[in-house]
């Protein structure tokens, strides 16, 4: 596409994404506060969510499988060049082929970017092909807090022991550029191969990438 | 000669869409340029009100700005000068970034051979990401730039000129002490400086902001105590490590209203990191 140079300052285009204010009934965190961070090596915090269907779900009933948690955010580019590209869903397919427990959690406050009704949520796992066990409400914050998760996506891998052995960026390429993501290195996968296999997680850690969770602030 | 562009940034992805996140301008510090004759542009970020934009190392989230230049054959950018970031806090997740208005400054050299007049197009592609607490926008744009080609003195660009100097002076560069070490204590990395004397006039908290992740731990509280002759930084180890780092890079600002002697707000720091558990075992 041909664009055209203009000396003339061009707003970034219209449409305002459906976007509320801020909800003044969720529970507002100090923003100053440390929250305490899920450590590769610990017990993975236990918790009870809901999901899109409005079945809950608590981590002790997997006790015995593995389980990645994926914190997302639709709106969010590196989330959607994720799914755009298949790259999510192609590690989600291998997981749950693998007898592994995905979770896929939305952490967003109320009428912040990425928050979803079940009703919302559940289109979005038919329209994004997603492979996930399923997908967790979490709007006030709680369990992404107890597990210290900083964006979108940010993953975490528990293994059959409840103890959490990934926490971090989903690949190596942190881009919102479908090329790149071709070549990534998946970690996520390579955690649970390691694992399954009885090795060390080469990887257990890695800074996750992505926009900030949207959490009620 | 078009030496001032606003660039038309375009949403890169659906959700991008709404009000303006705000603008980018291409600036150059001259309006015509010389054969081998190298010169300053600015990459002028200006995020709306609310929005920020991300520095090389964008912290816990977000990603920073890209410039891509398509310049024609010969000639030569330097790296992205950027200046120093602020940090950023909302509900615990620490990004560094720019909220006011700040440039980026990039030299480019022209071949030592053009004809001696005429005009040269300089093409390129800006991308960049804009976040509020509640939500981020992508967005990229082509710019083109259209300088003169002169066989005598360039003429500078009346507008930018000053400010992209004034900016590029205030770019951090790398202290000079008399003594600098890291070393790894525990979970921290302990980074002392020596100087002649204080190095800040009133007491405050200078902030370390490491250049790319799994180094200094973004969101973890830094300390700093201060001696008659420098100060020891303790930075926590990054969580999102298990090999203990052994480099500490990036910018050190001094405490807001401060500046270290003579040399501005901020410095770069680039030193190696002694392990000095494993030398005691």
């Amino acid at each position: 596409m041909n664009r055209i140079w203009i000396c003339a300052v061009v707003a970034v285009s219209a449409a305002a994404v459906g976007f509320a204010s801020i909800s003044a009934a969720s529970p507002s965190p100090d923003s100053h506060a440390l929250y305490a961070s899920a450590r590769v090596g610990d017990p993975a915090p236990g918790f009870t969510l809901t999901d899109t269907k409005g079945q809950t779900h608590s981590l002790s009933e997997y006790a015995g499988k593995y389980v990645v948690l994926e914190w997302t955010n639709h709106q969010c580019p590196y989330v959607a060049a994720q799914y755009r590209s298949g790259n999510m869903q192609a590690v989600q397919k291998w997981a749950v082929d693998h007898h592994v427990v995905w979770l896929t959690v939305v952490s967003s406050a109320p009428g912040s970017q990425g928050y979803v009704t079940p009703e919302q949520g559940e289109a979005l796992l038919k329209t994004q092909h997603s492979f996930a066990t399923a997908k967790l409400l979490d709007p006030d914050g709680t369990v992404g807090h107890a597990y210290g998760a900083k964006t979108t996506p940010d993953m975490m891998v528990i293994d059959p022991k409840g103890v959490l052995i990934y926490s971090g960026a989903i690949d190596d390429k942190a881009s919102t550029d479908d090329a790149d993501l071709k070549t990534a290195h998946n970690y996520v996968k390579a955690a649970l191969e390691e694992a399954m296999n009885g090795e060390a997680v080469k990887v257990p850690t890695s800074q996750p990438f992505g926009c900030s969770v949207k959490y009620a602030h | 000669m078009i030496a001032t562009v606003f660039i038309a940034m375009q949403a890169s992805h659906p959700a991008g869409q709404g009000a303006s996140s705000g603008v980018i301008q291409l600036v150059s510090a001259v309006s015509s340029i010389k054969a081998g004759q190298p010169f300053d542009v600015g990459i002028r970020l200006e995020p709306a009100q609310g929005w920020h934009t991300y520095w090389m190392n964008p912290g816990d989230s977000g990603g920073p700005t890209s410039v891509e230049w398509h310049l024609p054959k010969g000639w030569v950018k330097g790296p992205i000068e950027w200046p120093a970031p602020e940090r950023i806090e909302t509900s615990g997740i620490v990004s560094y970034g720019y909220e006011k208005p700040a440039m980026l400054v990039e030299t480019i050299t022209p071949p030592a051979t053009l004809p001696s007049k005429g005009t040269v197009e300089l093409k390129g592609r800006v991308k960049w990401l804009t976040c509020t607490p509640e939500m981020c926008r992508p967005a990229d744009g082509d710019f083109h730039l259209k300088l003169a080609i002169t066989a005598g003195t360039p003429v500078e660009n009346p507008q930018w000129h000053d400010k992209i100097a004034e900016e590029a002076s205030l770019i951090p560069r790398p202290l000079v002490a008399d003594g600098l070490q890291a070393r790894i204590e525990g979970k921290e990395i302990v980074l002392t400086i020596t100087a002649q004397g204080p190095l800040f006039d009133k007491p405050g908290k200078p902030y370390f902001f490491p250049d790319s992740p799994g180094m200094v731990s973004h969101s973890m509280p830094q300390s700093y105590s201060f001696t008659a002759t420098g100060m020891v930084a303790r930075l926590p180890i990054s969580e999102y490590t298990t090999k203990p780092p052994t480099r500490l890079a990036g910018v050190l600002k001094a405490p807001p209203g401060d500046e270290f002697a003579g040399q501005g707000a901020a410095v770069t720091i680039n030193v190696p990191i002694s392990n000095s558990q494993e030398k005691k075992s």
